[in-house]
């Protein structure tokens, strides 16, 4: 028996031993194989270019296609794609020459006239002209191409007129002064024509072509964008500099849409920079040698509350003042934004352009005067349950609270703070755009938080004017209207500052809005990322200046 | 197999209702969360919806969209212009990728972790592989993916938090999918494999000297796994669902990502493609894992389909 067990061991040893060299020799060919696909993966980066810079994007748009999309997100990549007709200087924020060399404005404000550069050429060898601008405005004000934000930057531009290769007039029936502004931005960046004729509206996203710093290799949706460097640009702005052999070849653009996921990618070294950190992320990683944060304050509107002066109580000043001064902006910033956001005072954030230095500290948090007010208003709380009394029960104020930028905490510790001045406040969550816009045409709510971006002020008059198209405090003057139209209308920049000094004064006077912060971006940056900067708008890096320091 | 065939058909067409008309339960569209605060006024807002056809009556609109579905036309994104058909098409091979990979790795991990418990080899363990089953199935995938993340990529190193361009990238998201796929597989066949060793044929074998390898192999994995595979089948279902949030958290493109953002974005014609999508990736795995239980077991060939 133990001699056919041991004989039988000894057969299953050889098979075994036999299994086992056969599983060596597979296993070895497929490393070989791995191997040399390996060399060959490694063969291939190297006629890549060097310098590699991996950018991480918040958000993937549902677009890509600057004429006809709005998503900021987008022009993070392809403001290095375009050029625009004029670059806002990052260092002050003034004008400079772009694929315009210089331009005029007649002095009606109805005509203005473009020269622009010789020599040009658009990444696919297309020649850059007057005829190039025209069919780039004509494609962005065709109502059928349905440009989501483009088209409405224009203003009241009306047409153009080509007066020789390289002039062109873009005529205005009316004076819009933030055209310059607009003709600056991504949006109107200027593509070649003969790309946007060899694709359809909705294939051009995957194929553009301008006259930028980087040129456009490839969007694969949902994974990545990719830019490389266009050899011979040497018509760019003024702030820009010759490459050298540091500078950034490739950018590679990836979507981190989750936001506690862009910190830890960072950190791990999965992107080297990456924008809307979250702040308390942000401060954890400020103890991080490897990492730099680089807040970029964003102008236009702050995180805002419209108030409702159509509905009780908001349709009372009184409430509205009290409100204001029963909100502790200061607390809230303490606790959600680590400190990372000024408080805001006035209906514009501190850095957009024509912004009042007077509304400062109006409205500073003084509980007691919100009380005082409000008992001076005649608001008493007969029920004694710490509320002051309403039409129908307590005081309520009603807050659309859209779900995104914070807005939810904000109206979570505005709700607590207002305990204090015996207003409750009663929070409608409304995640979405859409549904922001259903809630409000309900019309059945106090305060709602929404807030614009952009550098001149021109969009107050979609939220103050009494037939703006955001007007969601219902607030109607005719002293505001006309302010709010000289100053869209004057190219005077004294006469314009002048016009929005008011017009933030009476916003405040009035109390039509409790704005909280000044929105900041937190962006991250890993060590070895030189030179990064943003323009004027604060969403949109220049990456013609950066350079890799060598691993 | 008509009759399933018709079944089919049936849950597909009733998916594509319910989700045309859920969607359009909630107020406005697209369009006027596209178009606020870009300056656009009402006027233009409604340009764009009768240029889309978004202002017709739902019913014709459902017409309209049950012809278009009949021709095998999934319509037009409503953000980008692109065909649907041809953005699901691009994020299917992804997404595919992701569901392949953490179902093989639930279907390895749940054996083992049923096994181990149900055999309580090496001995004592049974407790640890418990608490992980029900680590698997209770914790939402959002939470243990951050501390995957946070474990392995963040502070180890060893992996890359996410991305799908690489194949290392798929590592992690595909360890935590899987993980919580292999506790509903694991709790099954644990519960089996507990009642087929103490059956009869069992102690048979054993009675007439077999090894304890071949009983397992010939006579307890193939009777307990039945139901099992019924359960893999349907953890289907739960794959789409977790590679939502998965493909979100790791970064990574796919139907799953998309499908959240076209929600987002009350994208409707993209919801409802990617939702019909995964109806019929839904009837498929449910109409796999049947006829897989059928033959692996000869008792199941002959009973009413």
């Amino acid at each position: 028996m133990s001699e056919v067990f041991a004989n039988r061991y000894q057969r299953g040893l050889s098979k075994r031993t036999i299994l086992r060299g056969a599983l060596i020799r597979i296993l070895s060919s497929v490393l070989l194989l791995m191997t040399a696909a390996g060399c060959a993966a490694s063969n291939t980066t190297a006629s890549e270019p060097r310098n590699r810079l991996i950018y991480g994007l918040t958000l993937e748009p549902s677009g890509f296609d600057p004429h006809l999309n709005a998503s900021s997100e987008l022009g993070i990549p392809l403001r290095q794609v375009y050029d625009t007709l004029v670059y806002r200087n990052p260092a002050d924020g003034q004008f400079v020459a772009g694929l315009a060399s210089e331009w005029q404005i007649s002095p009606d404000g109805l005509v203005y006239t473009f020269r622009l550069k010789e020599g040009v050429t658009f990444h696919d060898g297309t020649p850059f002209n007057a005829q190039a601008v025209a069919a780039n405005l004509d494609r962005i004000m065709a109502v059928e191409n349905g440009s989501q934000k483009a088209r409405f930057m224009l203003g009241s531009y009306s047409g153009y007129q080509i007066l020789d290769d390289y002039t062109i007039q873009l005529l205005l029936s009316e004076p819009y002064s933030p055209l310059l502004d607009s003709l600056s931005q991504v949006y109107l960046g200027i593509a070649s024509p003969t790309a946007l004729g060899a694709y359809s509206n909705e294939r051009y996203q995957f194929h553009q072509v301008g006259t930028g710093p980087f040129r456009f290799v490839e969007y694969i949706p949902g994974d990545r964008l990719v830019i490389r460097r266009s050899e011979n640009y040497t018509w760019g702005p003024s702030f820009y500099n010759a490459p050298n052999e540091r500078s950034v070849d490739e950018v590679v653009f990836r979507f981190f849409t989750d936001p506690p996921t862009r910190s830890i990618a960072l950190e791990a070294g999965d992107t080297q920079v990456v924008g809307e950190i979250l702040p308390a992320d942000a401060r954890a990683i400020a103890t991080n040698t490897e990492i730099t944060m680089i807040p970029v304050a964003v102008p236009g509107q702050p995180l805002q509350f419209m108030m409702n002066t159509r509905r009780y109580p908001t349709d009372n000043i009184t409430v509205r003042q009290a409100l204001l001064f029963g909100t502790n902006r200061e607390a809230i910033i303490d606790s959600l934004f680590q400190r990372y956001s000024p408080v805001a005072w006035g209906p514009l954030a501190a850095t957009t352009q024509f912004y009042n230095r007077q509304v400062v500290g109006a409205y500073a948090y003084d509980p007691s005067q919100a009380r005082t007010m409000l008992e001076g208003a005649g608001f008493v709380d007969a029920d004694n349950n710490g509320y002051y009394d309403g039409i129908d029960g307590d005081l309520t104020i009603t807050m659309i609270v859209p779900g995104w930028g914070f807005i939810p905490e904000v109206a979570q510790l505005i709700q607590d703070q207002w305990r204090d001045i015996g207003v409750r406040a009663a929070i409608s969550p409304t995640p979405t755009r859409t549904l922001v816009v259903e809630a409000v045409n309900q019309g059945e709510y106090n305060l709602v938080a929404f807030y614009t971006f952009g550098i001149d002020p021109s969009f107050l008059s979609d939220y103050f004017a009494t037939n703006g198209s955001m007007n969601w405090t219902g607030f109607s003057s005719t002293e505001l209207d006309g302010l709010l139209l000289e100053a869209v209308r004057q190219t005077d920049p004294n006469a314009r500052a002048s016009a929005y000094a008011t017009v933030q004064r009476i916003i405040m006077e009035q109390a039509l809005i409790l704005p909280i912060r000044d929105y900041v971006n937190l962006n991250g940056v890993r060590n070895g990322v030189e030179g990064l900067v943003y323009d004027p708008y604060g969403w949109f890096p220049l990456l013609a200046n950066v350079t890799l320091s060598a691993p | 197999m008509i009759a399933a065939g018709a079944r089919a058909l049936f849950t597909l067409w009733l998916a594509a209702t319910l989700v045309f008309f859920a969607l359009r339960v909630l107020p406005g569209d697209a369009i006027e969360g596209q178009l606020l605060g870009t300056g656009a006024d009402a006027e233009a807002v409604e340009a764009r919806r009768a240029a889309l056809g978004l202002n017709l009556p739902i019913t014709t609109q459902y017409a309209v969209y049950l012809g278009s579905l009949l021709r095998g036309d999934l319509g037009v994104s409503l953000t980008n212009g692109l065909p649907v058909s041809e953005i699901i098409a691009r994020q299917i091979p992804p997404t595919l990728m992701l569901g392949f990979s953490a179902l093989m790795v639930s279907v390895v991990l749940g054996l083992a972790l049923a096994l181990i418990s149900a055999l309580d080899i090496p001995r004592g363990v049974h407790r640890v592989v418990n608490a992980l089953i029900a680590l698997a199935l209770s914790v939402p995938i959002y939470w243990s993916g951050m501390i995957a993340i946070y474990i392995f990529a963040a502070q180890l190193n060893w992996l890359p938090s996410g991305g799908g361009e690489r194949l290392s990238q798929i590592v992690l998201p595909a360890m935590v999918l899987g993980f919580h796929i292999s506790g509903s597989i694991a709790q099954v066949l644990e519960t089996d494999l507990r009642v087929v060793i103490r059956a009869n044929y069992v102690m048979t074998g054993r009675a007439k000297g077999l090894s304890e390898t071949t009983i397992l192999a010939r006579h307890i994995l193939p009777n307990a796994i039945i139901p099992s595979i019924a359960v893999i089948a349907l953890q289907g279902g739960f794959l789409l669902g977790g590679v939502v949030i998965t493909e979100s958290l790791f970064s990574r493109p796919g139907l799953g990502r998309e499908l959240l953002n076209a929600t987002l974005q009350q994208n409707y014609p993209l919801v409802q493609g990617i939702v019909l999508w995964m109806t019929g990736v839904y009837i498929l795995f449910n109409t796999a894992g049947d006829l897989l239980s059928r033959w692996i077991d000869p008792r199941l060939r002959d009973a009413a389909p």
